[in-house]
């Protein structure tokens, strides 16, 4: 099938039309149909996909490869965590994309893109044209920006900041810790993603030690001197899990000098610590096949046009998602659900002639610090010259009332629903 | 102006669904476009309280609005929906 496909795409559409096949061969000529393929099945990559099958009512041959069967977010894992959601709410299946909007599923993983065919090399070893491509790879972990770290270490110590097992082994390892112990957080130097998520985690895990193992003690020693909605979480921090959270900035701590999975310990400048659980977030960049492509400069990110997510370095290529570079964007799921609908607009325009509307991105990150305690931080951007302009944000406040922190949590979960349901269908 | 209404329901239905039902986040599908507008034009005053919402409607045009309106107008209400399936 694949061989014909790609027969047929040496002939080109309109070759086919002017051989006059259009009358007998209705079948070749739905594979004359222009093809957008989508590298990774998350938040960004299975919107586009989504939309842009959506959109062009059969117009587009769409393909997205994504080599898990089942999704299980990232965003909400915290949730799971603390013992809010289970961990099967957190997982999706690519059935409806197939079935409602025809996009073709491919379960493997994309190896290498040959930009100058255009095509994407899957692990099977099988080439798929495209006449544009998105690529949301989402991050790759660097491990040994940790020295001691790696991904080995990551069954003794997890970083639980990709979806899946992952969540589970932290979760667990959380469970066990014995009485009164110490788990010990390192979050990630900036860009990584979703900003407030390890002290998110923080706060998810204090809410489990404050109900089963209340003298245990929590120590981040953080590579930032400050973090997102910092004011809001320390607020809640003494609030509800008062002496429980030493935060450590690293003008204090001196800087992470070595982590021993193995006697888990963490020296830094300022001490060495014995932790009896641990989670290590190192520093990310952008998804392995992103790199290979060649699609990353010197920051390990890509570089994109703000005004329809296309690679600086290949115009038929469009990067969405964590994997861009779209500051004063965070690197959220709601992000990349915004990226990816002005992205799937551009490739209905280049492909079919679609009329497209400037692009406009917004963004909200919903936090839980303890039970009904919710805030948010989003913001409204508009495409500029090489930047991604903020044109309006917001933030909740310290001191805000316990009615509007619930509100504020129960909307996050309706926003879950949705997005998940924007995304998959 | 549906191509509008519908390309700009990109930015709603990351948060509101077009089925369903979750009051914390109501659903905006088959609204009389009257009433859309009106607590559209509530938050961009912001005389109606939710900073997001607030956000979104100062970024949005009154000709936005209206086809926003008129695109969700269009579409069947949750219960419908949930009774055609």
């Amino acid at each position: 099938m694949t061989l014909t496909r790609r027969k047929f795409n040496l002939l080109g559409g309109a070759t086919a039309l002017s051989l006059g096949l259009s009358a007998s061969a209705p079948a070749l000529l739905a594979r004359a149909r222009p093809k957008a393929v989508v590298i990774g099945g998350g938040a960004g990559g299975a919107t586009a996909a989504r939309y842009i099958a959506k959109d062009s009512g059969g117009a587009i041959q769409v393909t997205l490869i994504e080599p898990t069967r089942r999704y299980y977010t990232c965003f909400f894992s915290n949730l799971y965590l603390g013992g809010f959601r289970s961990f099967q709410s957190l997982g999706h299946g690519y059935e409806t994309l197939a079935t409602r909007y025809g996009v073709n599923i491919v379960h493997d993983w994309a190896t290498a893109i040959d930009r100058d065919r255009r095509e994407v090399i899957l692990g099977s070893g099988v080439r798929l044209a495209y006449d544009r491509l998105i690529v949301a790879p989402g991050i790759e972990l660097q491990f040994d920006s940790v020295p001691g770290y790696s991904l080995t270490a990551a069954s003794l110590m997890p970083h639980a900041w990709k979806s899946g097992t992952q969540a589970q082994l932290l979760k667990a390892r959380v469970h066990a810790m014995k009485a009164g112990g110490t788990f010990v957080m390192i979050p990630p130097p900036a860009p990584y993603r979703c900003p407030p998520g390890p002290y998110e985690r923080v706060s998810m895990i204090a809410h489990l030690f404050k109900r089963q193992n209340p003298d245990a003690k929590i120590i981040v020693l953080d590579p930032k001197p400050g973090f997102s909605k910092q004011a809001l979480f320390m607020e809640g921090w003494e609030k509800h899990y008062p002496g429980m959270i030493e935060w450590i900035p690293p003008d204090v701590h001196g800087g992470v000098t070595r982590v021993d999975p193995e006697s888990m310990t963490i020296e830094t400048d300022l001490d060495s610590f014995n932790a009896d659980a641990a989670c290590i977030i190192p520093a990310q960049k952008a998804g392995a096949i992103a790199r290979t492509a060649g699609l990353t400069d010197a920051s390990g990110w890509c570089p994109v046009e703000p005004a329809t997510m296309q690679s600086r370095l290949d115009e038929n290529i469009h990067v969405i998602g964590d994997a861009s570079i779209a500051a004063a964007m965070p690197k959220s799921a709601f992000a990349a659900n915004s990226q990816a609908k002005s992205a799937a607009m551009a490739v209905r325009k280049a492909l079919i002639g679609a009329r497209a509307y400037p692009a406009r991105y917004v963004n909200t990150c919903w936090s839980l610090i303890a039970p009904d305690d919710g805030v948010k931080v989003g913001a409204r951007y508009r495409p500029g010259a090489g930047r991604f302009e903020v044109m309006s944000k917001f933030i909740s406040k310290p001191g805000e009332t316990q009615a509007m922190r619930r509100q504020t949590y129960q909307e996050s979960l309706a926003w879950y629903a949705s997005i998940t349901k924007d995304i998959f269908g | 102006m549906r191509a509008l209404g519908e390309y700009l329901s990109g930015e709603c239905l990351t948060c509101h669904q077009t089925s369903g039902d979750n009051p914390a986040i109501p659903a905006i599908s088959g609204w009389d476009p009257w009433l859309f507008e009106v607590a559209m034009e509530a938050y961009r005053t912001r005389e109606r309280d939710h900073a997001a919402m607030q956000t979104i409607a100062q970024g949005l045009s009154r000709k936005e609005v209206q086809a926003l309106a008129l695109y969700f107008a269009s579409l069947a209400p949750p219960e419908a929906e949930s009774h055609a399936q």
